[in-house]
């Protein structure tokens, strides 16, 4: 890869050399580079329209599928999120977690439709045990790849690509919105954090970041006629850009301002009609299922949990105290998606980008080093609940040579389940090889 | 070997070298502009290439509240400590070769987790901003924030790590991407470029170097800011082939094999390139460069003695193409408000950007130029402006419209404004006296405040 990624592409010579009739370098370079940045330009002269679109879609009932994405960065340890209770597998979790391990009488067994008696939930996982028993939860209990490197930048590259590369030029569901989005909306795919989700980024068409319905006015302190300023803002980004950063810039502003203006048409945010937590992922969880029910065009989205999973040290209390959050804010999602009558289309995908070490560390009262064989959930109306895949047991025998979980079940076997069985469409557009990755029955 | 250099413009103007300290540096005031101007575009290149060995901080110590900056041990101090370099330093060149280097040379504290390992580096590249490259590889190579960053202290004889091994070739020194030969004008080769073989056999001529966890805990200062140590028992004695050439390597040898790989010196020149210019190197740049580069010794000083002299680095003054990274924004925003680090909100802010100084996102750095853009960053460009401009904004007193805007941009010391953008400026200073007439003593307040909030973090605002 280019040291620059995203500034400019290598030009062939002969183009340089003018060997192109009829086209200037400077030309050439513009007009190369503007198509590298349709992302941008293609919004550039159609914000109208997005809007137009999505009231088009508000005055039909809408059905297209959604895919929900939550990553929990760090590495969750799925073995004391889902604890193995029974046999020689809690024989093993017994003697190898002297100082983290969970009393089985004080965690939460798995009915429902499609009860197990392999394991139960970390006892504060209440929302976990509420979505399974209620059937709307499909486990994957260690889902990875081959060979597992144990490096958090590595494996969340790879999860967020869809294939084995470290600096991917797309994300999975980027290319998702490239072959089934359009031209005009960013909302089509958004980012519900910071920065950009890298397995929303795309190459051709348009996608969002938004952090906040609040964050997204463009306010300024002590300016009372705000829309006197932002109204002169958006027109200064309304002109033909003389090159790719100028487009840039006008495109990013462009759409900044007229997603600031349509969640303005959209007034407040209501409360939500479910029992969210009070922190951050709970409001970003809540915002994206009112923005989903308003119908603004949204097809796939991320989130990514407002804490971190690396529990190399006092994992007990401070994974706890994730999941007595984590699990409530997901069962929050789900009842606010039933109340909207949005839940039948969306599916939410919570993974991690590895598991961990199945023996623990004494390290601040208990910890665990990185590991394989992560846990994924698919949650939703639309999952086919039960455990999904096959979990490899803990024993000496079922572990790799580095005492890791083997790794049964490829994480892109999740994503052609979802891309194929839930959104209807080829899982080879998206996912490199994807005949090698046979989807789980995730679906139902 | 004689240095090359492009012809200067003939008859710069002040957009030149309001150009040259923008790119060089971090922009400044009126006055720090004028500074250049009387020393000529040529004679500006040559102070900004030879830096100031004394008084390099002009005005007052950063501070945090009440409380000095504690880089150590408060959250964004690091980030800080370093943005009030770029506001104060005399040696603008200097401090933005540092950021273009800490992106070059990607190392994160997030992986690193030790802020005294990362300020050492950053001194390292301070050091060697301007200075020799090959040299400035080697100290990184066992630099104990990249030992930790890309795996160089696990690695040894009897599990020899590639990752470091495949970044030297990969990232900093050779690059992969097949696109480079022709961007080179063949000058870069693929046909020359290195193979998985040489990556695992520099690997082994790598190990060797160890880190010392009990003294990064609780050695002296001396050993807590290094605790590295090489150990001829970790290392790999045995022959090793790497670009065709064998030798019983070790990790010495590693960096002058890569520093004299053919594709080495495009790449670096190329890269280095485009951390200043938007449109790629023409050919007469690409070899100058080249020549000047490996002519010196593998100096980067005559290489960015061609950038800054070049037609094309001048380009475009009245639509600049390069995207303001959010610390070249933050730090000039501070300068040309003439304001200094007195609170910690530059460094959330910074975050929320994008663009955390010691955290870039991973080992290829931050997505550079356009990429930098999104709804949401744009949206962080904007909060930034306006806290910049709190405290600066004051009734200036009954004006024409005009008369506002020219107050807002001097206020905000000149920023390149299209003229397209000044006539939409003029409508909204028009217009907003008409819809609040008779204006009062916060109706100015406000104009001025949109006024520069627009010039600063609209669109034309994220360009230089």
């Amino acid at each position: 890869m280019l040291a620059r990624q995203g500034q400019h592409v290598p030009i062939p010579r002969a183009v340089l050399e003018g060997e192109t009739a009829g086209t200037s370098r400077r030309d050439f370079l513009r007009n190369g580079a503007v198509a590298f940045l349709g992302v941008y330009g293609a919004s550039t002269l159609s914000w109208g329209r997005i809007w137009e679109s999505a009231a088009a879609n508000a005055a039909t009932p809408v059905t297209d599928p959604i895919i929900v994405s939550i990553f929990l960065d760090g590495g969750n340890d799925g073995i004391n999120t889902l604890v193995p209770i029974t046999g020689a597998n809690h024989s093993a979790y017994v003697t190898k977690r002297p100082h983290i391990k969970l009393d089985p009488a004080d965690c939460l067994p798995l009915a429902g439709p499609a009860p197990s008696s392999d394991f139960a939930w970390h006892p504060s996982a209440a929302g976990f045990q509420q979505l399974y028993d209620a059937g709307k939860m499909a486990v994957i209990p260690a889902v990875d790849y081959q060979p597992p490197d144990l490096s958090h930048f590595h494996s969340r590259a790879f999860w967020q690509a869809g294939k084995l590369d470290p600096n991917p030029s797309s994300g999975w569901l980027g290319r998702w919105i490239d072959q089934n989005g359009g031209a005009a909306n960013p909302l089509q795919a958004i980012s519900v954090d910071w920065t950009l989700d890298g397995s929303l980024k795309s190459e051709s068409n348009p996608v969002a970041v938004l952090s906040s319905t609040d964050d997204a006015q463009f306010w300024m302190r002590n300016v009372w006629d705000s829309d006197a300023m932002v109204s002169t803002l958006e027109s200064l980004t309304q002109r033909a850009s003389a090159n790719v950063a100028m487009e840039a810039a006008d495109a990013a502003l462009g759409g900044a301002v007229s997603i600031a203006n349509r969640l303005n048409t959209l007034g407040g945010v209501p409360a939500p009609p479910a029992a969210y937590g009070d922190h951050d992922f709970d409001r970003r969880m809540s915002m994206l299922a009112w923005l989903i029910s308003k119908n603004v065009g949204i097809r796939v989205a991320c989130i990514s949990f407002d804490d971190g999973f690396d529990f190399h040290d006092n994992q007990r209390e401070r994974q706890a105290a994730i999941m007595q959050r984590l699990p409530n804010a997901l069962a929050a999602f789900q009842a606010d998606l039933e109340t909207r009558g949005i839940a039948d289309r969306v599916i939410t995908l919570v993974w991690s980008e590895f598991g961990r070490r199945i023996e623990d560390n004494d390290s601040g009262g208990g910890g665990t080093d990185h590991g394989a064989g992560g846990l994924a959930l698919a949650i939703g109306n639309g999952v086919n609940p039960g455990i999904a895949s096959e979990f490899p047991g803990i024993t000496d025998a079922d572990l790799d040579e580095y005492g890791n979980l083997k790794v049964p079940t490829d994480y892109r076997q999740i994503y052609t389940s979802l891309l194929g069985d839930w959104m209807g469409t080829d899982p080879a557009d998206v996912i490199p090889n994807a005949g090698s990755f046979p989807a789980l029955p995730l679906v139902a | 070997m004689a240095m090359q250099y492009p012809t200067l413009p003939a008859s710069p103007t002040r957009a030149h070298h309001a150009r040259l300290l923008w790119r060089a540096g971090f922009s400044g005031t009126k006055a720090q502009i004028d500074h250049y101007i009387a020393r000529g575009l040529a004679g500006a290149i040559t102070e900004l290439l030879n830096p100031f060995a004394t008084s390099v901080l002009v005005g007052p110590d950063p501070h945090v509240g009440p409380r000095k900056l504690d880089p150590l041990n408060e959250w964004g101090d690091d980030a800080l400590w370093w943005l009030d370099r770029m506001v104060r330093s005399r040696n603008q060149l200097v401090e933005r070769m540092t950021l273009n280097l800490h992106d070059l040379f990607a190392t994160s504290n997030a992986g690193v987790g030790n802020t005294r390992h990362m300020l050492r580096q950053n001194r390292l590249l301070r050091t060697y901003a301007l200075g020799n490259f090959a040299t400035l590889l080697q100290e990184i190579t066992h630099d104990p924030a990249m030992l930790l960053w890309l795996n160089g202290a696990d690695s040894s004889k009897w599990e020899p790590n590639e990752n470091y091994a495949r970044e030297v070739m990969e990232l900093f020194c050779l690059g992969a991407d097949p696109g480079l030969e022709d961007a080179t004008y063949g000058m870069w080769q693929a046909a020359k470029s290195y193979t998985q073989d040489d990556i695992h056999e520099a690997a082994r001529a790598l190990t060797g170097w160890r880190y010392n966890w009990q003294k990064a805990d609780q050695g002296t200062v001396a050993e807590r800011e290094n605790p590295t140590f090489y150990s001829s028992s970790w290392h790999d004695t045995g022959q090793k082939t790497i670009f065709g050439k064998t030798g019983a390597w070790t990790w010495l040898d590693v960096c002058k094999l890569v520093v004299a790989h053919p594709n080495h010196a495009p790449y670096l020149c190329y890269t280095l390139w485009n951390s200043f210019v938007p449109t790629p190197p023409p050919q007469d740049a690409m070899a100058m460069m080249v020549n000047n580069y490996v002519g010196s010794g593998h100096s980067l000083k005559p290489v960015l003695g061609v950038i800054l002299r070049h037609p094309d680095f001048y380009a475009d003054l009245t639509a600049p193409g390069l995207v303001k990274p959010p610390i070249v924004f933050v730090a000039a925003g501070l300068r040309m408000l003439r304001k200094y680090i007195t609170s910690n909100e530059c460094a959330w802010i910074l975050e929320g950007m994008g663009q955390m100084p010691f955290y870039p996102p991973n080992v290829s750095g931050w997505r550079q130029g356009p990429a930098f853009l999104n709804t949401n960053t744009v949206r962080a460009y904007w909060t930034a402006a306006d806290y910049l401009l709190v405290n600066t904004v004051t009734d200036p007193g009954v004006q024409t419209p005009q008369a506002a805007l020219a107050t807002a941009r001097a206020a905000v010391s000149y920023p390149w404004v299209s003229p397209e953008t000044t006539a939409k400026l003029e409508t909204y200073a028009e217009q907003f006296a008409t819809s609040h007439a008779p204006l009062d003593s916060h109706d100015r307040s406000e104009r001025q405040k949109a006024l520069r909030g627009l010039m600063m973090a609209g669109p034309d605002g994220l360009l230089h």
